[in-house]
């Protein structure tokens, strides 16, 4: 931030009171923004939920899929009418 | 307001370090800025109506931001740098949604002449600030944005530079020209002289 310069030379009323200008909000501002901080916040639990949940769903699925094949290859070898154990 | 720097780094730590559901130091910060930051806002976007939306989502983002602030600057400056890049990126929003082109003079005269006339109105009350804040609203945005940049936010031509994307010599002279169209409305505003 830099200070007045000899560009600033004109600076004097009513220019320089600029600096000094405030605006206090309503009072409901300090809630509105506490309000959308929460709600942030929430959304982004949220979210962070949903992805543990859909890994959780998705790991569920594979074992599913891994176990369906691992009893079709039990049973194919139970078709062959030999015990896989023993040599041919 | 308390402006004791030693208090905002303590506010600024104690932010920084209090569990996501204690906002109180972070509060405390808010009210220390609101002021500043709502005006700046309004006389930004020239727009009272979304000064304190604009403010909100600023300190909403300072808030997520916090733990990646270094402190290198004191955390008004900090904020200052968010609010303004945020009401900048909400001006060229704007201007896509309105596809006009606020630069051209026949707008900026349209929208003095409409605000002259509401800080017609506001002359009675007078109220040398809310005569400044009407002045500030009649300018066009072109003028308006760097002379609140360096005379509310008090940034350095070069900073107004690289803010707008504009030559250090357009932003002097627009800079000049606000200044210049500021004083002549403010004159206006108050009426002839004796």
């Amino acid at each position: 931030m830099a200070g007045p310069t000899e560009e600033d030379d004109e600076l004097g009323p009513p220019i320089a009171p600029l600096a000094g200008l405030d605006q206090e909000p309503s009072e409901a501002f300090m809630g509105r923004v506490r309000g959308s901080i929460r709600r942030r916040q929430l959304a982004g639990e949220a979210a962070e939920l949903s992805w543990t949940g859909m890994g959780a769903v998705l790991l569920e699925y594979l074992e599913l899929v891994f176990g369906a094949l691992r009893t079709r290859e039990g049973d194919r070898e139970g078709e062959d009418g030999r015990d896989p154990e023993e040599p041919r | 307001m308390i402006d004791d720097p030693l208090d905002e780094q303590a506010l600024v730590r104690a932010a920084k370090g209090a569990p996501s559901d204690d906002l109180r130091a972070f509060e405390a910060l808010v009210a220390r800025n609101q002021g500043h930051v709502v005006a700046n806002c309004r006389h930004l976007t020239g727009s009272p109506a979304e000064a304190e939306d604009l403010a909100q989502e600023v300190f909403v983002k300072a808030f997520f931001a916090l733990k990646r602030f270094e402190e290198r600057s004191s955390f008004r400056t900090w904020v200052r740098q968010i609010k303004v890049n945020h009401c900048l990126s909400h001006l060229t929003k704007r201007k896509k949604e309105r596809a006009v082109d606020l630069d051209d003079p026949g707008v900026a005269d349209d929208r003095a002449l409409r605000v002259e006339a509401a800080a017609e109105e506001q002359l009675l009350a007078d109220d040398e600030r809310v005569r400044i804040q009407a002045v500030l609203d009649a300018l066009g945005e072109s003028l308006r944005v760097p002379l609140v940049l360096r005379d509310l936010d008090g940034l350095s031509y070069q900073e107004i530079a690289e803010q707008l994307g504009l030559g250090l010599s357009a932003v002097k002279m627009r800079i000049k020209r606000g200044r210049e169209e500021f004083r002549r409305l403010y004159q206006a505003e108050a009426g002839p002289p004796g």
